[in-house]
């Protein structure tokens, strides 16, 4: 034990408790809006229930379509050396900087049907339509998880040490047997952390998705945007799906416990 | 037959290097920084050269002119590396068995092989733990058979004997070379120790600097 | 001959600032009234807090400070003459009424909400803020019911017609003054005076206000002959 680096001076100590109380206020506020009588209720109610069924399915859709275009992208950015790397690497933190409402706008001017770069061209040769769809949800929620995905596997990548996969390769194994057998397993813990974090962050976005997919319930409104409908119309169905969105959050944090600060340490 | 002449490069080191090595054992003698373990690791194909050319059993696999470079996992090398490298996340066993399931082997029929060579290396008794549970002295045993269990064209080992305990050295420079005598290929031993050399090997070249 | 030195009169004018919560649909015209306001009333600043009626509603019950509601409906008033926080009837400033929004070329050939069929998505207001109740009463008015599944609900009336002139929903019901204002990006369908309802838009002071006399004083300019004319340019009919 390092008796030097843990002495806690008194003010560290207060400034850590208001910090703690900065935080947990709100929630506990939220807590006592929350009318525990009717909560089954409202949660079962054909709106939230829409909202809840819509929000699992895309996130976890979204989470794996970040996954396959985020995996290749860390790969790149940790072990290769290219030309624009430093432009390849803004663009992947680009969504996690904009608003997401700006990050919406931007979606509908590539896959809007209307004028969308791109989705003009989608809607006439294969008549597919991103917005008002539940694959326009999906689109926005990646979008906005995939610099969390990135992040965390290029540390993975780069924190793994070589000598594992060149001994893997002296003892014959190629490259796709490499990367299953040998970088994977190491990689686990940054892909977990890395994938539940996407997936928080898919889960709990408003504007891009509201702005590009709409506000259709039972369609494209997910539980973030009933959340907001109903707090005008219905707020006690509003608290009843705060909290429980509330809930699955502590549970991601809780399950990923001290694994996204990127170590496995205690 | 390993046969290497030209300049061994590893970041800022380079070095000229000629070694002929046929069906025998050689040692390569001295301290380290003198480039030993880049011969080593160039051989196996883990860094190419700068120049020269270097030939396995007649094969060229590493020619910068031509240009020619075979990968490493195409040059079928056993190779024990100094700080052993298995694999945290699987058992002794599992690491052993490794190179044979390379090779095409299924699983179980690897693991039969790989739990009797290991328990000719006395190290069968750790075969479920996992490699980072293992004491250095069997970690480096299960790195050896590894190295010799794949039935690999040349044999590639660095300082293979430092974890293991004075008393246990003898019995396992005897299975190593037995081993080595009975795969008949070309072997190379880098070692700062001058008796483990002449133990194991039947001719020491000596590189210091 | 020396000069004497002048000392000019420093009179600190404080300014007071009052808050103002308008309907969206309000938020062109309210910033030109307010602009126009501070230049006749120097020592007054006015503050704008723009969003659905119904969400102000909300605001104002948790205790938001403002001084001035004005309301696309009367119904929200009516809640917080409920809830006491506000002391009397509003006074109706403005009447509005909905026009029917397309993609300009109008490419599906919407002639009138009858026709909104055709449409594969359309945009409206919450169902619970004014501009919503409007177009639900508007659409059984002809009755035609559209499926949920078909319908975006916009948070507050301008997103709602945004949804048609910067995404892809092919028909909004807004209010018509929103319809002038994205005239160049939508084309707008008339809803005869027979289907279309009459928004009348109500105004007056919070409970609370710190600065009744200035707000007060903006409520009357927003009623004048000066306030209603600028109302009149952006689309607003008289009450």
């Amino acid at each position: 034990m390092n008796h030097v680096s843990s002495r806690t001076p008194r003010f560290v100590r207060i400034g850590a408790l208001v910090g703690v109380a900065f935080l947990a206020l709100p929630i506990v506020g939220l807590l006592k809006r929350v009318a525990w009588s009717t909560l089954w209720t409202q949660l079962t109610d054909v709106a939230t229930r829409d909202a809840l069924r819509i929000s699992l399915y895309a996130s976890i859709c979204a989470t794996v379509l970040a996954l396959v275009l985020g995996l290749p992208l860390a790969w790149c950015l940790a072990r290769m050396q290219f030309k624009g790397r430093r432009f390849v690497r803004a663009l992947v933190l680009l969504p996690m900087v904009i608003p997401p409402v700006v990050g919406g706008v931007a979606l509908l001017g590539a896959y809007g049907k209307s004028n969308g770069l791109l989705g003009g061209l989608l809607n006439s040769l294969f008549g597919i339509q991103l917005t008002y769809s539940l694959w326009g949800v999906i689109v926005a929620e990646a979008f906005v998880a995939l610099p969390f995905l990135v992040l965390s596997l290029e540390g993975g990548l780069r924190s793994i040490d070589a000598k594992y996969e060149e001994s893997a390769a002296v003892m014959g194994a190629t490259d796709l047997t490499r990367f299953t057998r040998v970088t994977l397993p190491l990689l686990k813990p940054s892909l977990v952390a890395g994938l539940m974090l996407a997936w928080a962050r898919a889960l709990g976005e408003f504007g891009a998705t509201i702005t590009f997919a709409g506000n259709i319930q039972g369609r494209t409104q997910t539980a973030p945007l009933a959340v907001y409908t109903m707090l005008e119309s219905n707020p006690e169905g509003a608290y009843a799906l705060s909290f429980l969105l509330v809930a699955v959050s502590v549970g991601v944090l809780v399950g990923l416990r001290d694994r996204w600060l990127g170590g496995g340490s205690q | 037959m390993i046969s290497l002449h030209g300049t061994v490069e590893a970041g800022s080191f380079s070095r000229e290097f000629s070694i002929d090595v046929g069906n025998e054992v050689v040692g390569m003698f001295g301290a380290n920084g003198s480039g030993k373990t880049s011969v080593l690791r160039t051989i196996a194909g883990l860094c190419p050269l700068g120049n020269g050319e270097l030939k396995l059993n007649g094969e060229v696999v590493d020619a910068p002119a031509k240009p020619v470079f075979v990968l490493p996992e195409m040059r079928h090398i056993g190779m024990v590396f100094q700080d052993h490298s298995l694999f945290p996340f699987m058992t002794a066993l599992d690491n052993a068995a490794f190179p044979l399931q390379m090779r095409g082997m299924k699983r179980t029929a690897a693991q039969k092989l790989a739990k009797e060579m290991l328990e000719q290396f006395g190290v069968a008794n750790v075969g479920q733990q996992m490699a980072t549970a293992l004491s250095g002295g069997q970690s480096q045993r299960v790195a050896i058979v590894r190295a010799l269990i794949g039935s690999p064209k040349a044999v590639l080992l660095d300082e293979p004997l430092s974890a293991i305990d004075e008393e246990s050295r003898e019995g396992v420079r005897n299975h190593i070379r037995e081993h080595l005598i009975r795969l008949g290929v070309s072997a190379i031993v880098v070692s700062h120790d001058r008796t483990e050399l002449d133990h194991l090997c039947t001719r020491i070249e000596n590189y210091t600097r | 001959m020396v000069a004497a030195p002048v000392h000019a009169e420093h009179v600190e004018v404080k300014k007071i600032t009052i808050t103002v919560s308008a309907a969206a649909s309000l938020s062109k015209v309210y910033t030109e009234l307010g602009k126009q306001f501070e230049k006749a009333n120097p020592s007054i600043k006015v503050r704008f807090n723009f969003a659905s009626s119904s969400s102000l509603v909300s605001q104002i019950q948790s205790g938001a400070p403002t001084d001035v509601f004005a309301a696309a409906d009367l119904t929200s008033f009516n809640k917080l003459l409920a809830t006491g926080n506000v002391a009397k009837q509003p006074k109706v400033f403005a009447r509005n009424s909905m026009q029917l929004v397309v993609k300009p070329g109008n490419p599906l050939r919407i002639s009138s909400v009858a026709d909104l069929q055709k449409a594969s998505v359309i945009s409206l207001c919450a169902k619970t803020a004014p501009c919503g109740v409007y177009s639900a009463t508007v659409l059984s008015g002809y009755g035609v019911a559209i499926p949920e599944s078909k319908i975006t609900r916009g948070i507050d009336a301008a997103s709602t017609l945004n949804a048609v002139s910067a995404g892809d929903a092919d028909a909004a019901i807004v209010y018509a003054t929103d319809a002038l204002l994205a005239k160049k990006q939508v084309a707008a369908i008339p809803i005869p005076v027979g289907k279309n309802v009459k928004a009348m838009y109500g105004i007056g002071v919070v409970r609370g206000s710190k600065n009744s006399k200035q707000a007060d004083a903006f409520i009357l300019f927003v009623l004048s002959p000066a306030g209603q004319k600028v109302l009149n340019t952006f689309g607003f009919l008289a009450p």
